[in-house]
């Protein structure tokens, strides 16, 4: 697993929100891009930006919830990727008990900023789905 | 507090906003309630009403799946006030025994309550204020409230489901 950083959201040509990874440690950097819903980039965005909605938003609702639950996000967890589609994982913390919840990247991402929790992808991804910055130029 | 239940979720015409339509449960005039959403709260409602899950948990799954992984549990939600226009919410959820009360707005409370299959308040006040007759709808044709206009305005297969 590596850690990655949730660097910044834009858009594509046809207006599809895309949340930019970067790898936070080694050289080469990698970046890996993972195309999100428009709330969830919102979630992401709102956060990332430092402009909170006046009203909680789902995802501060969900931290709500698990601050209730006297729980806390200790990482989320990027996997794998099966026909486009990327799956990931948030750990839970809870005492020593720790559970792993089946995810979509962008829920997860969301809560991982909130928490001030890492984001790690998996190795065999970003191997294959990651570029470097020099090949997003020339692309 | 009235119960209430989900009558559908639809587009209001002139606004282009998505809109949930809450009823009340019981009694003999059962008052309808209209609150505007965002569109993935309304996607979110929409999708488990009509049993059509997306192949991967969307948002309020994965809120539920938190909830339940702690043996947590939610008791029900409650729309308890209005101001300046915005509604506001509440879920009540229980762990071990104790209750908590968690702000949230009334998309994503509808939005939990459909998936937990537990009851949807609203504050007597807010149904009061802001609600109507399901039977002012077909009578007035010069609506009072803007509400009314909505529902008059909502598409004729969806408005069928108002012929009193």
């Amino acid at each position: 697993m590596v850690e990655v950083k949730a660097d910044y959201i834009s858009t594509n040509n046809n207006g599809t929100p895309v949340v930019i990874l970067k790898q936070k440690e080694g050289a080469p950097i990698r970046r890996l891009l993972i195309w999100v819903g428009e709330a969830e980039a919102n979630a992401i965005k709102s956060y990332l930006d430092e402009m909170p909605s006046p009203r909680p938003m789902t995802h501060d609702l969900i931290k709500n919830i698990i601050d209730a639950l006297s729980t806390t996000v200790n990482a989320v967890y990027i996997t794998k990727i099966e026909k486009s589609t990327f799956y990931a994982k948030l750990s839970l913390k809870a005492d020593t008990q720790e559970i792993a919840i089946d995810s979509r990247p962008s829920d997860a991402i969301a809560m991982a900023i909130r928490f001030n929790a890492p984001i790690f992808v998996d190795e065999g991804v970003l191997e294959e789905h990651g570029f470097l910055e020099e090949e997003k130029k020339d692309g | 507090m009235v119960e209430v239940n989900i009558e559908f979720v639809t587009i209001d015409r002139n606004t282009r906003t998505p809109l949930v339509v809450l009823k009340e449960r019981e009694g003999e005039s059962k008052r309808i309630l209209l609150i505007w959403i965002g569109e993935s709260e309304a996607w979110a409602i929409e999708n488990q009403l009509k049993q059509t899950p997306p192949p991967r948990p969307i948002t309020h799954d994965l809120l539920k799946n938190v909830i339940e992984t702690f043996s947590g549990k939610v008791e029900s939600v409650s729309i308890t006030s209005i101001e300046d226009s915005t509604f506001y919410a509440e879920v009540t959820l229980e762990l071990n025994g104790e209750k908590f009360e968690l702000d949230s707005r009334p998309s994503d409370a509808i939005a939990l309550a459909v998936r937990c299959e537990v009851p949807i308040y609203v504050e007597e006040k807010v149904i009061e204020e802001n609600g109507f007759l399901e039977a002012e709808v077909k009578k007035e044709k010069t609506p009072k409230r803007d509400a009314k206009d909505i529902l008059e305005n909502l598409d004729d297969d969806i408005a069928k489901h108002y012929t009193v």
